[in-house]
């Protein structure tokens, strides 16, 4: 499902938190590795429930972890 | 690779050699005419597609992921597993069309055909629902 109008700042994220790994952040969120790096490429939009996991897993909100751009 | 993907690659070219394997078997036994007379034949292809049906259904694609209880498969694998039936849905369209025109091009002046017939259609068709299950699993993967 590929969906260029939703980006992720995950990859910079992951970084700014102790170069935190894929593997780590898709066990915190509940999720598996594969869609982390879907994620990162841009590939895969998220539920709001994987969305919302991933932006209290950095701390942050949604909308700071992901942009729209319609 | 994610597990279920594995899954569903190792399935399609288990599915793809067992196929293969039948087909073998099919012509090597002699065809429609030992497969309609002879019980033996008719029963060995019969377990041998049986048997590839249930490692499809129970090890290739498993049933727990499909109803997404499975322990290594998360929202997006299953929102690819809920795509792929419309893979399968072609791949037994397209089959169908292929046999009946096939059949009826054939038979066309008999007016008639071998009751056997039948039988192999539905071996194919559920073969073909099989494999084009684990191949729309993979392209979903591909694709998002």
């Amino acid at each position: 499902m590929p969906d260029n109008t939703i980006r992720s700042s995950i990859r910079k994220l992951r970084f700014e938190h102790d170069e935190m790994t894929q593997e780590e952040l898709a066990r915190r969120v509940g999720c598996t590795r594969q869609t982390i790096i879907s994620l990162e490429q841009g590939k895969y939009v998220p539920s709001l429930e994987l969305a919302f996991r991933i932006a209290r897993a950095f701390e942050l909100t949604v909308e700071d972890v992901f942009e729209y751009r319609g | 690779m994610a597990p279920l993907q594995k899954r569903a690659l190792i399935s399609l070219v288990l599915g793809l050699v067992w196929t293969a394997l039948l087909v073998v078997l099919f012509i090597a036994r002699g065809g429609v005419e030992t497969f309609s007379s002879d019980a033996t034949t008719r029963i060995l292809l019969s377990a041998l597609f049986v048997g590839m049906l249930l490692f499809t259904a129970f090890l290739g694609v498993p049933w727990k992921a499909r109803s997404g209880r499975g322990v290594d498969v998360d929202e997006r694998d299953i929102a690819i597993l809920k795509r792929a039936p419309q893979v399968q849905l072609i791949a037994v369209m397209l089959t169908m069309a292929a046999w009946v025109i096939g059949l009826t091009e054939f038979y066309w002046e008999q007016g008639s055909m071998p009751i056997t017939w039948p039988y192999l259609m539905m071996f194919s068709t559920l073969i073909a629902s099989t494999l084009a299950q684990s191949l729309g699993v993979l392209i979903g993967y591909r694709r998002s």
